[in-house]
């Protein structure tokens, strides 16, 4: 009979291996435990190197030249050439775009190397910064951008509009030298300076309101062929599409802002009420259902400075609101306005630069 | 031969190797989920495209509409108590501004009671060295009317009606005929000049002329007056 010579163990020296097996078992796994941990030190420090890359404006170069995001489907641009400069262009974190000329028009745009840029001044825009003029109360104008598509066929961006107000001396140079104003303050800007996507010259009153306060909405920009909205969903993301997009063709977005002089800008449906200002919900589809009942609340309010909310909510309801549209009363009405007008001195004090930034992706 | 031992430490090495094995075949597993993670996050990253553009402007004051005595002075200085009517003149001018750092346009606006029986009319005003007015330290000259209506007036009696009853006192009831208010309003807007005078400021004045006949008498009677713009 052929048998394996085979270790012959008594019972405790059995026992003894089986110990020193478990012993074993336990090390392997500590040693496990270990590695692992590095293991995801490396993988978070990875992943939070890549966003910190893909967010910031530095160039990226790599062993044999620079690296590029060919496959990026779209840039953005404004019309005009880098040389466009704002006053204060030097407080922004973004560069010039680079200069491109697209059908003998002339554009500073973003690419891969300049992926977030300063938007070029032009005359329309009205916001006053090729100079230290500024903006104030009864301010407007309009900003176009372009969204360039690099393909053919279905293009679909998702805008991002953000307005921030900064307090800091007149004589600031650099971003360092910018301090972000208060929530409370930066709640009154978002509320009086306002952002929309139409615009009527004809009865002076604008559409499609870009807000945290407004409803959705969906506008078409182009012709049949290219089948282009723009649009606000439920959600509050602003959404350009193109069903037919053309590669290398500079597709133009404008955008309407105004900082409303007095409040009954915000309520009334004729300009005999306004001063011949413009209005802002001239009809009840521009109106969002309960943008009166947000302007009333006494905490967190964007639209009125409530020092006292007692008597606050004594004075502006939402069906006072309300009753401008439909039956104007000068007095009620100038209780009520009292509130705006001490909001706007209050961003006069606080503010002194106001940030508009367009993300898309 | 020790049968069951034998077959004992065979269980035990087969055990091994199959253990052996598993260990191997797991860290083969996870050395390739972690090397797959590795290249798609930065790989995702890069293909999740962001732009953005941003500008900067700078936030000014807001340019306020302001009502001044006489010549810009401060709105306290704009008296209108104490009016002696006993004398032989029967009217009071009052010289008063509308004045902002901006060209603007505004409604003029003039709110009183009637217990006294005063006449109220404004004029525009301008500064002359002739003119024969004199308020606060300065001439002026009174200038055309200015055209406004009074939006509550009773045409026979010439007190306040009741249209604006509730917007002033709301529910209230037991009010004077002479203790509602009358409201007077421009006919079109006025307009700040399109430029600034000695003041520095872009300025319009008026004169309020106060005018009363003989049945008004020195009795401590009292009136509230209210100017407005806007």
């Amino acid at each position: 009979m052929e048998n394996k010579k085979k270790e012959e163990l008594t019972p405790e020296e059995y026992r003894k291996k089986v110990q020193d097996q478990i012993e074993h078992y336990k090390q392997q796994w500590k040693v496990f435990l270990r590695t692992g941990i590095f293991v995801l030190v490396a993988l978070v420090a990875i992943i939070i190197a890549c966003i910190a890359w893909f967010v910031s404006n530095n160039r990226v170069t790599g062993s044999t030249g620079t690296i590029q995001a060919v496959g990026s489907e779209f840039d953005l641009a404004a019309a005009g050439t880098s040389e466009n400069k704002g006053v204060h262009d030097g407080l922004l974190n973004a560069q010039p775009g680079t200069d491109i000329k697209l059908s003998e028009v002339d554009y500073a745009s973003t690419d891969g190397e300049h992926t977030s840029i300063t938007w070029a001044i032009t005359e329309n825009s009205n916001v006053n910064n090729k100079t230290k003029t500024g903006i104030n109360p009864g301010s407007s104008g309009s900003l176009t951008f372009y969204i360039i598509s690099h393909k053919d066929g279905k293009l679909s961006v998702t805008l991002n509009l953000t307005l921030t107000g900064y307090s800091g001396t007149e004589n600031a140079q650099k971003p360092e030298d910018l301090t972000e104003v208060k929530k409370d303050i930066q709640q009154l800007l978002e509320g009086h300076i306002l952002l929309f996507a139409g615009y009527d010259a004809k009865t002076n009153s604008y559409q499609n309101w870009i807000s945290d306060d407004a409803g959705k909405w969906n506008v078409n920009l182009g012709t049949e062929n290219n089948n282009i909205s723009l649009s606000r969903d439920e959600q509050g993301n602003i959404i350009w599409s193109a069903e037919n997009a053309a590669k290398d063709t500079a597709y133009p977005v404008t955008l309407y802002w105004i900082w409303p002089e007095i409040l009954s800008s915000y309520l009334v449906t004729d300009q005999q009420y306004t001063g011949n200002r413009p209005i802002l919900f001239k009809t009840e589809s521009d109106l969002p259902d309960d943008l009166y009942e947000k302007m009333c609340r006494t905490g967190s309010n964007r639209y009125f400075l409530v020092t006292d909310p007692n008597e606050f909510s004594t004075v502006v309801t939402a069906d006072r609101l309300r009753q401008m549209r439909m039956n104007f009363n000068p007095a009620i009405y100038g209780n009520m306005s009292v509130y705006y007008n001490m909001a706007d001195q209050t961003l006069g004090e606080n503010v002194r630069f106001l940030k508009l930034k367009l993300d898309a992706q | 031969m020790n049968r069951p031992t034998d077959e004992q430490q065979d269980r035990m090495e087969e055990n091994n190797t199959k253990s052996l094995s598993q260990r191997k075949k797991r860290g083969v597993q996870a050395v390739i989920i972690a090397a797959a993670a590795l290249i798609a996050i930065p790989v995702l990253a890069w293909l999740f495209i962001q732009r953005s553009m941003e500008t900067m402007t700078q936030i000014n004051m807001p340019y306020a509409l302001r009502i001044g005595a006489g010549n810009v002075k401060p709105v306290q200085q704009l008296e209108l108590s104490n009016i002696d009517v006993s004398g032989e003149q029967k009217s009071k001018d009052v010289v008063f501004c509308v004045y902002s750092e901006e060209s603007k346009v505004y409604h003029l606006e003039l709110a009183h009671t009637t217990n006294i029986g005063f006449q109220y009319t404004i004029y525009k005003a301008s500064i002359s060295d002739a003119g024969k007015i004199n308020y606060l330290g300065r001439q002026y000259q009174q200038d055309e009317l200015l055209a406004g209506k009074y939006l509550n007036q009773d045409k026979v009696s010439k007190y306040a009606t009741k249209a604006y009853h509730q917007m002033t006192y709301g529910s209230y009831a037991g009010v004077q005929a002479s203790a509602e208010p009358l409201y007077w309003i421009t006919d079109s807007q006025e307009s700040l000049p399109t430029a600034t005078d000695a003041t520095g400021y872009y300025v319009n004045y008026y004169i309020l002329h106060i005018s009363w006949d003989e049945t008004v008498q020195n009795n401590k009677e009292t009136d509230m007056v209210y100017l407005m713009a806007g």
